[in-house]
């Protein structure tokens, strides 16, 4: 497995995880960038690389059960991942909930942050954003399939309801302009149609199933399949050309 | 299905995490992740790409509960407390009693466990290597500066097919170029492994097994290279360090 493979050596943290946090109350890698955290989310969207390495430090801090440095990524991170729990899940329980679950995910798994693989560099925060993004997918289509069986329980069905239709402002369209505009590839995905970058859109910031997407956009399932597919790989080609990400 | 196609997999990647890879398929592709080091890099790249679009996602905050709940879940019992905050030495020290006794009870009764039935959690070559008596068999080697001080630890299982680079002494990264590792066969041409990480670390996929690649590999070399596919290495020299069988 992949940790594994990558760790190779035994004596893993778990044994020491406890003393050493037990002992030590301050993580030894103070963030000297606390108040890049206030800034607006924009202006973070290329990570300076100190805040990088710094996020990496307290991984890797808190990989060896120093719970002082997990608390520091919790401190840095969690509205920003909480934003992305929310964004598919609906401000609520819910979203608390896969908060919860990735960040004592993250603590458990801090040994297998890999900082590149296969010679692409991993950013901390990508590595942050997937543990929860996929926490929420699993939510997502648990209460999905929730709805679909008969009847409800104990109203919980109406309060997720209450929860998913407070409906997220800006829109997921607004959110991907964004995204491209800071990554500087919106000239190179607007070549897209807007129907492809729409449905990439829904799909992406709301978790939405392809199903749901041409149920959204009235658009037959088939041509949304194709739409997504398209706009995936345009989107590997757009990030590779502009060297966010390798092809 | 066997998985061959390369484009394939690139698509199945895409869709897992985009989200729109659901039910079977999903626990299906989840499934061959597990099993293969390719389609989990390919995991991690997609991962890389779509956690761009993620930053455009406003931040959100939880209520405090949650933090509570992981540090609850987290944290040794006796050092709770809310990240950064701070908390009189006094108040520390009750539930830090309670820590001790339920940490000691904790180890006692695992000890006790472990040593009754040791068979029941490990397999005999496992338990060996837990009781210090042997290393899993590895390629390892320790690479050092030209005084002695040092900065890489690479390690690759026998028969595994990924290497791990961890930084292990501060790095300053190169003005230009890049830092590319070399392996030094006993008789025959050196040959690249790759680049080298500056900061954390970095698993890579070999194209073979360790086995096959460094079996007649004494030493390994880390020089400044500016070409980008260097074919053998270069004049300078950073860090060197020799290869050894762990077994």
């Amino acid at each position: 497995m992949w940790a594994g493979a990558a760790s190779g050596l035994p004596g893993t943290n778990a044994g020491r995880r406890k003393s050493d946090a037990f002992f030590r109350k301050k993580c030894p890698f103070p963030p000297a960038f606390a108040a890049q955290a206030e800034l607006p989310i924009l202006s973070r969207m290329k990570l300076a690389d100190t805040d990088t390495r710094s996020l990496q430090a307290l991984i890797a801090g808190a990989a060896q059960g120093d719970h002082a440095c997990f608390a520091d990524i919790y401190e840095r991170t969690h509205t920003h991942l909480f934003g992305v729990a929310v964004r598919i899940l609906g401000q609520g329980q819910a979203a608390e909930d896969v908060l919860q679950e990735a960040y004592v995910s993250i603590w458990k798994s801090a040994a297998g942050y890999r900082s590149e693989v296969d010679g692409q560099p991993i950013q901390p925060m990508t590595w942050l954003i997937a543990i929860v993004r996929n926490k929420a997918l699993d939510a997502f289509r648990a209460r999905a399939r929730r709805k679909e069986s008969e009847l409800p329980e104990s109203g919980e069905l109406d309060e997720d309801a209450i929860e998913s239709s407070a409906a997220p402002a800006p829109s997921a369209m607004q959110l991907l302009e964004q995204a491209t505009e800071a990554l500087h590839i919106e000239g190179c995905m607007n070549a897209l149609e807007g129907s492809h970058r729409q449905s990439l859109a829904l799909a992406y910031y709301q978790g939405l199933s392809h199903t749901e997407v041409a149920a959204q956009m009235g658009a037959p399932l088939g041509s949304v399949k194709a739409w997504i597919r398209r706009g995936l790989e345009k989107l590997k080609g757009c990030l590779a050309a502009q060297g966010v990400v390798a092809s | 299905m066997r998985y061959t196609n390369p484009e394939l997999l690139e698509h199945l990647a895409s869709a897992y995490v985009l989200g729109t890879l659901a039910g079977g398929a999903r626990r299906r592709f989840e499934r061959l992740q597990r099993d293969r080091i390719d389609v989990r890099v390919r995991v991690t790249h997609w991962e890389a790409r779509l956690g761009q679009l993620a930053l455009s996602v406003p931040a959100h905050k939880p209520s405090p509960r949650v933090w509570a709940a992981i540090a609850a879940r987290t944290q040794p019992a006796g050092t709770r407390q809310a990240p950064q905050g701070k908390t009189s030495w006094l108040g520390w020290l009750k539930p830090a009693g309670f820590g001790v006794g339920g940490l000691a009870a904790g180890v006692v009764a695992a000890s006790v466990f472990f040593m009754a039935m040791p068979t029941l959690f490990m397999s005999s070559d496992q338990l060996a290597m837990r009781s210090g008596e042997k290393l899993p068999q590895s390629y390892v080697g320790l690479l050092t500066d030209a005084q002695g001080n040092g900065k890489l630890l690479v390690s690759s299982l026998r028969h595994g097919k990924t290497m791990t680079v961890k930084v292990i002494g501060p790095i300053t990264p190169p003005a230009s170029g890049k830092l590319v590792l070399w392996a030094v066969p006993a008789n025959g041409p050196a040959f690249s492994l790759g680049a080298v990480p500056t900061s954390g670390s970095a698993v890579s996929i070999l194209p073979d097994t360790s086995e096959k690649l460094l079996s007649k590999v004494g030493k390994l070399v880390v020089t400044l290279e500016a070409d980008a596919n260097p074919t053998k290495p270069g004049e300078t020299v950073v860090f060197s360090g020799n290869c050894a069988k762990l077994w």
